[in-house]
């Protein structure tokens, strides 16, 4: 079912990008986009195949009367393996072969058999049970918190990109160093806890800058951005944990609950996670659409609309947004390769057995053929999706040619 | 007696910049009657686009304005704010320098045209369409129809102009400001924009404020002319009195400094010495006096006002203590050539050059 829906989903996108740029880009596009695939997933071959330990290993393999080139699958079976098991298992998966061999089999089996293969040799667990348990997890993780990033980075870049060119009220200085220092004292002797007294002064800060608009606010803006910025995610999500699921009962950490459970549900189980991963991708969005904007607006052609008598608003949202939105689309593009490895820290911290801890484990086992399947996976989405933004380049700016004749 | 259009009353613009305050615009006045062309002759950095763009309300965030403007009888400090919202782009509209940056680049030309008129006037998609084709047409843009779901990059650069002028002209603006409507253009282009601004100003009684460094331009184009230097007019009056009598060294050298088809072919233009004053730290008498070939000691001191022949619409004034043309002027000028050095220590030889 699933797949189903997936494969109607890249039906139409290949359709879009066909309409709206021309079958011969493509054509170009998907042409290059296999070459690519093919040479990824025949370099992470390469790559594994180097991986059979050195050659002391190797002689101590020997010894044992297993293959030389065992160690993968003596790393994947685990202690208690006997010497059977084990050249059985070096037979299945054609350990002994060369490179190119090892790729044509896993290619075949990929291609013609439609065989995702084992996720773990021990216990015989195929890829595509794994598959479908744990990639909506990854899946909808990444979806929300993109989603919420952008939600967070739009409006407060817009906003602050805006306060930068403008006379501020003029609040004094002082008033924020010294309204932080009195919450904090009030807090501190009131008993409030450390992170609530966090959250108090960064909400005063927030209102503050709020009100006070122009360069000061984009400053605090900025400041803010750039130290949510600098705090790895792992702290960032530890920090939340602590202060959500430990120290008051708002968020449960009982687990990824799926959408038939109840799209509340759902959600409940997967918030806190999608915010911190969302936070880590807010700074980033919030400074490149900050500084577009501020760039666009210093154009002839904000200061012909303003002549025009057009509201700020307009001006903001009609004129300079769209043009200003090239460099974040980019970005964008290029984060969907956190779909697998930016969540691994934030699906291990949160308890989310997703395709990132699935990925680990794979690699300590040895798991090479899952691991180039899902290396190839996400590289063919990663080209499909930087495909797709190329063609959103043509709609963004009419000046910029998908189909570019050079 | 025509109506006023524009009544400008000692305006000057103030911008707070981190090295001082720079007076951009000081003290100018200026009075534009129904149907008339005013236009603002300067060099570059002499304030003429922040006196244009102060007209139209576009002051950057620094800047600061003292002074009143009247548009149209209505003092635009005393508009409340929901009428202010309605009349810059309304009553008073405004061309830009280049066509090639004026327009955005990501709209097509339609919805640039009709936003002004949807957002202003009020009124519905289709007559907006309308009344842009009708002005595409107005402008002399073939096939209209087509043009306006064409992009910017997809016209030429007389197109585009063509374009904001009609982008100008959407809300039917009493008073146009074109700020050096025609630099950004070659010279047959540049020709036919000014005969269709001519045109339309003519058609809609409109009054026009020309900003240009061309004096030619604003001598065929103009009623009237104001030389401005350093933010402050030197030389006011009707384009016709103001050539047959030039009064301020300035608007002398200015004139010497453009080629002149009368002249001897290969003669030398004669360039104006020096730079205009920094205007983060004004010179404390006339701006000119340190590039001008009349200056005398009291030039350093005080700042000439203008004066002249003052009223009626004959009314040709200038700032200068010792002006082109009266006995005054011309021992001043005699004066310096003895000396060698104007009284700022400029050499004489620099600022008169084949003369001497």
């Amino acid at each position: 079912m699933l797949f189903i829906l997936l494969l109607i989903a890249f039906a139409a996108i290949v359709a879009w990008i066909v309409y709206s740029a021309g079958p011969i880009f493509a054509l170009k596009r998907f042409g290059g986009a296999l070459l690519v695939l093919v040479l990824v997933t025949f370099g992470v071959s390469a790559m594994l195949s180097f991986t059979t330990g050195d050659e002391s290993t190797k002689q101590a393999l020997e010894e044992l009367g297993v293959s030389r080139n065992a160690q993968p699958c003596v790393t994947a079976l685990g202690t208690g393996a006997s010497v059977e098991n084990v050249n059985e298992c070096v037979e299945d998966r054609g350990l002994d072969k060369n490179v190119f061999a090892q790729y044509a089999d896993w290619a075949k089996q990929l291609v013609i058999d439609r065989d995702l293969g084992l996720a773990f040799y021990k216990n015989g667990e195929t890829l595509s049970d794994t598959m479908k348990q744990r990639l909506p997890r990854t899946a909808w993780l990444f979806l929300y918190s993109q989603l919420t990033a952008l939600f967070l980075a739009v409006p407060l870049g817009i906003w602050s990109a805006y306060q930068a060119g403008r006379g501020g009220r003029g609040l004094p200085k002082w008033a924020l160093p010294a309204g932080v220092g009195i919450l904090l004292l009030i807090g501190f002797f009131s008993g409030f806890r450390l992170t609530s007294l966090f959250a108090i002064v960064i909400a005063f800060a927030a209102v503050y800058s709020i009100f006070a608009g122009g360069r000061l606010a984009d400053n605090n803006t900025n400041f803010l951005a750039f130290a949510l910025l600098s705090i790895p995610v792992f702290v960032l999500g530890e920090t939340l944990r602590y202060a959500f699921a430990i120290e008051r009962d708002i968020y449960q950490l009982t687990g990824y609950q799926p959408w038939s459970e109840g799209i509340g549900e759902h959600l409940k189980s997967i918030w806190l996670p999608t915010l911190v991963l969302g936070l880590a991708a807010t700074p980033v969005y919030l400074r490149l659409l900050r500084a577009d904007m501020i760039q666009n607006l210093q154009q002839d052609f904000v200061s012909v609309a303003k002549a025009k008598g057009m509201s700020n608003s307009h001006i903001l949202l009609r004129h300079v947004l769209r043009p200003s939105t090239v460099t974040l689309i980019t970005v964008l593009g290029l984060n969907i390769a956190q779909l697998v490895n930016g969540a691994i820290v934030v699906e291990f911290i949160y308890d989310l057995d997703g395709m990132g801890s699935y990925l680990i484990a794979a690699f300590a086992r040895r798991e090479f053929f899952a691991v180039q399947t899902i290396v190839a996976l996400v590289a063919a989405l990663f080209i499909l999706t930087n495909t797709l933004i190329d063609v959103l380049y043509t709609a963004v700016d009419p000046r910029v040619k998908a189909d570019d004749e050079r | 007696m025509t109506e006023t259009m524009l009544k400008v009353e000692n305006l000057a613009v103030d911008f707070s910049t981190p090295a001082g305050n720079l007076r951009a615009v000081d003290g100018v006045s200026l009075e534009l009657a129904e149907g008339e062309t005013y236009a603002i002759v300067g060099e570059s950095g002499s304030g003429k686009s922040v006196f244009s763009r102060t007209l139209i309300n576009l002051l950057a965030g620094n800047g600061k304005r003292e002074g009143s403007i009247e548009i149209g009888g209505r003092d635009i400090d005393t508009l409340s704010k929901s009428e202010a919202k309605h009349f810059f782009g309304v009553d008073v509209a405004m061309v830009f320098q280049d066509p090639m940056t004026s327009l955005n680049p990501v709209k097509r030309i339609d919805a640039q045209l009709m936003e002004a008129m949807r957002y202003h006037l009020k009124v519905s998609k289709s007559e907006a369409r309308e009344r842009a084709i009708a002005l595409l047409k107005q402008v002399h843009i073939p096939s209209p129809e087509q043009r306006m779901r064409q992009y910017p990059h997809e016209l030429s650069g007389g197109m585009r102009q063509r374009v904001v002028i009609a982008m100008a002209l959407a809300c039917e603006p009493r008073l146009l400001i074109a700020d050096e409507p025609t630099t950004a253009l070659d010279v047959t282009v540049q020709k036919s924009i000014l005969d269709l601004l001519d045109e339309l100003r003519i058609e809609r009684k409109m009054s026009m404020i020309l900003i240009t460094h061309d004096l030619g331009v604003a001598r065929g184009r103009a009623d009237r002319i104001g030389v401005m230097y350093a933010g402050r007019l030197m030389e006011v009056g009707k384009t016709d009195d103001l050539f047959a009598d030039m009064r301020h060294p300035y608007t002398q050298a200015l004139l010497q400094s453009i080629p002149n088809p009368a002249k001897r072919s290969h003669t030398r233009l004669q360039p104006i010495p020096g730079r205009p004053p920094n205007l983060l730290d004004p010179p404390q008498g006339c701006a000119f006096a340190a590039r001008c070939r009349h200056a005398q000691p009291d030039c350093l001191n005080a700042k000439p006002v203008l004066e002249g022949t003052s009223g009626g619409s004959d009314d040709h004034r200038w700032a200068c203590f010792h002006p082109v043309g009266t006995p005054d002027g011309d021992a001043a000028l005699k004066a310096n050539l003895e000396a060698g050095a104007n009284a700022g220590g400029m050499s004489m030889k620099e600022i008169v050059g084949e003369l001497v």
